[in-house]
């Protein structure tokens, strides 16, 4: 897997080598109080509702140590996700979002099907067992795509030139996805990004000692 | 405040006293009692707004944990996965009013992420009513809230948290009512009933209530009458006294919200009402013995009082032979032995007082009794008067020594009331004379003419005796007198032992010489110059210029004739001639002056004056003096 992924690399190195034309996005996300954003998903859609040509793929998403490995994972239209379990004990996939309402009943290992994400739009993953466990599949359809690392930088390659819309999102966005129009040009092209995000609400584990004042 | 008795004033005094003690001490146990009962009311009034602040507490985080919980069931969660309307109601009916029934709760809502209606187990609800309950819920960090609203009319508590399901974002809002959820278990747990209060920046409202609509009816007048303190108070509900306190749980958006609760003061007041009937029959009790008390102590006192002073009344009269009969130990008997004492002593007193009035004159004894009796004297005027009986010898002769006495006192007994009828004072009998004095110790003005008017009258008396005396076949008695006035010491002489009250001074002496005298001029009173002057009331007759024995200066002498007021043309006259008569006779013409004496003589038989002048210038024309010769008498007679 890894020396695919290795691979695939260096043929887009090739190919911006190849195709002078071809233009790099650099973005650099964070929220209002400055904070770089890790998983921050940033994609470009074509302006007057024309599609850009992607391709599908099967894409992973691993559980290990009860948690989504990786947490946010991007994957095009009509791609299938599978959901192996490195754990040894059972889990219970599911999300009950609107673009994908599925789940993968208790299993242990590689579960037997994969899950095709038909619809554009995010989907929410967590585990019927273990409430903590959240993941996010993010069904685009446009192959110029990426997510923030640590330090909130992101880098779209082998973009054409041109007018585009450009996306973004992250679990803890306050509201809807944020769309803009983007102006890409030939070479590299960078932005900085500040995204509003919500305080997460805790979840309830167990009974809390705090004074509510009565 | 006058009273006439002691009894009275101690019955009066005693009585005011406890009664004013035992009204304040039921006053003092009154207000304390009522007081304790308020204090016990507040106390089971905040005992009971805690257990309902408890138990509100206790029933919302059973919520949040049950509905909580519900909210991570899968098979809720798929339920609302749906998407369909019918489809969650059902769902939250099953799964959170009817699984979870002891919660009681009556209203279960989904809202949205951003807090619109999604569905509703209340038909009623078409919006959320209360989004401020998200927009807290929004900021806490559990993303939990609860609040108190008033639905279908009561108080509803409200309890929102999130569903936070992969794909769900939501809202869950429960609600159970208050009246039928806390109220009623508080009133099982501490048996007060409880309204809650809500004051929507309008007016007061009572919104739920466990009161009986009797009370309740009364309550809501005060409420919106708008009389209810934020603090305790007490109130009439049903003609019943309550203390009613209101507890602030809550202020949100909608409304102010408390609790009220009342305790009866009325019923809280009963068993201090029972002690109050016993407390004031023990007073009654109290002040009736202290009454009786009071009355036989005061009689223990006023009774023998009374008899004492009835006693000491009857001394004061003079009546010493009183004695008090009661015998006591305490203070009220030492005083009746100090009565009795007293009476005894007066007595004795009584009886030396007539022993020295016998004894002394009545005046003498009583400046005697009224000063401390010590030696020493003043110096007063006072006229002093001397008698004797001229001829005692004789009328003693051929009688017994006792009749001799007897005959003596009855001449004193006349001649000494004649004394005392001029304000006189026997001094001292001296064998059968007098002394007597007039101006002490009592000082008299017209001592002189008291003395003078004395005298005139012993003669009287003396001539009424000698009648009853001649009847009697007793030789008369004659008597002469003499009175000078002047300064002489009077005062108490003799030793420390013994004394006398009397008076000494040359004044004294030349009253006794001019009664030595009188008997030579034939005169029965003879007075000094000193006597003149100090006389107003009678006209005189110059006797002579004397020098008596023991003085260097030669005085004149006089004789009283009568009162000026009764002084006879005749009278004055002979008088006159008198004067003249006597005026030749110190001119040395004793031939005229023995004329005149003759022919006055003659005319006055009565007068041996004359006489005596008859033959002195008989004598002196016969026997001319030689050398000097100054119309003076020297006497060497006594």
């Amino acid at each position: 897997m890894k020396t695919h992924l290795k691979l695939s690399i260096l043929c887009s190195c090739i190919c911006v080598g190849i195709v002078s034309q071809a233009a790099n996005l650099s973005a650099t996300i964070s929220n209002q109080s400055d904070t770089y954003l890790e998983d921050a998903v940033v994609y470009l859609t074509a302006t007057d509702g024309q599609t850009l040509e992607y391709t599908q793929k099967n894409e992973v998403v691993d559980q290990i140590n009860k948690q989504f490995v990786q947490k946010v994972k991007i994957v095009t239209v009509g791609s299938k996700v599978s959901f192996p379990n490195k754990d040894d004990i059972h889990h219970h996939v599911y999300s009950f979002s609107e673009p994908k309402n599925f789940e993968l009943p208790l299993y242990e290992g590689v579960p037997s099907e994969l899950v095709e994400f038909p619809k554009k739009g995010v989907v929410s993953l967590g585990c019927n067992i273990h409430d903590w466990m959240k993941g996010y599949v993010v069904v685009v359809d446009t192959p110029y795509y990426a997510k923030s690392t640590k330090n909130g930088s992101l880098e779209i390659s082998g973009i054409t030139p041109g007018n585009y819309i450009i996306n973004y999102w992250h679990p803890n966005l306050q509201g809807a996805p944020q769309q803009e129009p983007i102006q890409i040009k030939a070479g590299n092209n960078s932005l900085v990004k500040q995204l509003k995000t919500k305080t997460k609400i805790k979840a309830r584990r167990a009974p809390r000692g705090r004074d509510r004042g009565y | 405040m006058q009273f006439k008795s002691f009894q009275s004033r101690l019955i009066v005094f005693f009585t005011l006293l406890l009664a004013l003690v035992l009204s304040s001490t039921f006053v003092v146990v009154n207000q304390k009692n009522i007081r304790n009962a308020e204090d016990t009311i507040l106390n089971d009034l905040a005992i009971t707004a805690n257990a309902f602040s408890e138990l509100r507490k206790s029933r919302i985080e059973s919520l949040y944990e049950l509905v909580g919980s519900t909210t991570r069931d899968f098979a809720f969660l798929g339920a609302i996965g749906t998407r369909d309307n019918k489809t969650i109601i059902d769902a939250m009916n099953n799964n959170i009013i009817d699984r979870i029934f002891s919660l009681q709760t009556s209203l279960v809502i989904l809202l949205n992420e951003k807090g619109d209606l999604i569905a509703s187990t209340n038909e009623q609800i078409k919006k959320n009513y209360w989004p401020w309950l998200v927009t807290q819920a929004q900021s806490d960090e559990y993303g939990e809230a609860d609040g108190i609203v008033q639905l279908n009319q009561v108080a509803t508590q409200l309890v929102i948290l999130p569903i936070n399901a992969r794909g769900i974002e939501a809202w869950i809002m429960v609600g159970f009512p208050i009246e039928e959820v806390l109220i009623a278990e508080t009133k099982n747990i501490t048996r007060q009933d409880v309204s809650v209060l809500a004051y929507d920046q309008e007016e007061f409202a009572i919104w739920s209530s466990s009161l009986d609509n009797s009370f309740l009816e009364d309550l809501k007048v005060h409420v919106q009458a708008n009389t209810l303190s934020s603090k305790s108070q007490i109130i009439q509900l049903n003609n019943e006294r309550f203390v009613s306190v209101n507890k602030v749980l809550e202020e949100n958006p909608v409304a102010n919200i408390s609790i009220l609760m009342q305790g009866s003061l009325d019923k809280a007041l009963l068993p201090y009402e029972r002690l109050n009937q016993a407390l004031l029959l023990v007073f009654l009790v109290s002040l009736f013995s202290a009454l009786l008390a009071v009355y036989w102590l005061s009689r223990s006192i006023s009774k023998p009082l009374e008899h004492l002073s009835q006693s000491v009344k009857l001394i004061d009269k003079g009546d010493y032979s009183q004695r008090v009969s009661f015998v006591r130990q305490d203070e009220i008997g030492k005083l009746a032995e100090s009565v009795n004492n007293m009476a005894q002593g007066l007595a004795e007193k009584e009886q030396v007082r007539n022993l020295l009035g016998k004894v002394v004159s009545d005046e003498i004894a009583t400046e005697l009794l009224s000063k401390k009796v010590e030696l020493g004297g003043e110096e007063k005027i006072v006229s002093v008067l001397f008698s004797d009986v001229r001829n005692f010898t004789a009328m003693c002769e051929g009688a017994a020594p006792t009749e001799i006495l007897t005959r003596l006192n009855r001449y004193f007994n006349k001649i000494s009331l004649a004394i005392e009828n001029h304000s006189g004072v026997v001094d001292k009998y001296i064998g059968d004379a007098i002394m007597a004095l007039y101006g002490a110790p009592v000082s008299y003005s017209d001592c002189s003419d008291k003395a003078i008017a004395s005298a005139l009258e012993m003669i009287k008396a003396l001539d009424e005796l000698n009648i009853e005396f001649a009847n009697e076949g007793i030789s008369a008695l004659e008597i002469g007198i003499g009175i000078n006035s002047g300064e002489v010491v009077v005062g108490n002489m003799g030793s420390e032992q013994r004394m006398n009250y009397t008076v000494i001074g040359d004044n004294v002496n030349l009253a006794s010489r001019l009664e030595g005298l009188t008997k030579h001029y034939g005169c029965a009173i003879l007075l000094s110059e000193g006597t003149k002057k100090l006389s107003t009331l009678y006209t005189m007759r110059e006797v002579d210029k004397v020098k008596v024995k023991g003085k260097q200066e030669a005085v004149t002498i006089y004789e009283p004739v009568c009162l000026v007021s009764e002084l006879t043309e005749n009278l004055a006259f002979e008088l006159e001639q008198h004067a003249q008569a006597l005026d030749l006779y110190r001119k040395k013409n004793w031939k005229q002056a023995k004329e005149k004496f003759s022919q006055l003589g003659t005319q006055h038989p009565d007068v041996k004056l004359y006489h005596y002048y008859k033959e002195r210038c008989e004598s002196l024309i016969d026997s001319p003096p030689s050398g000097s010769w100054q119309a003076v008498t020297k006497l060497n007679t006594k």
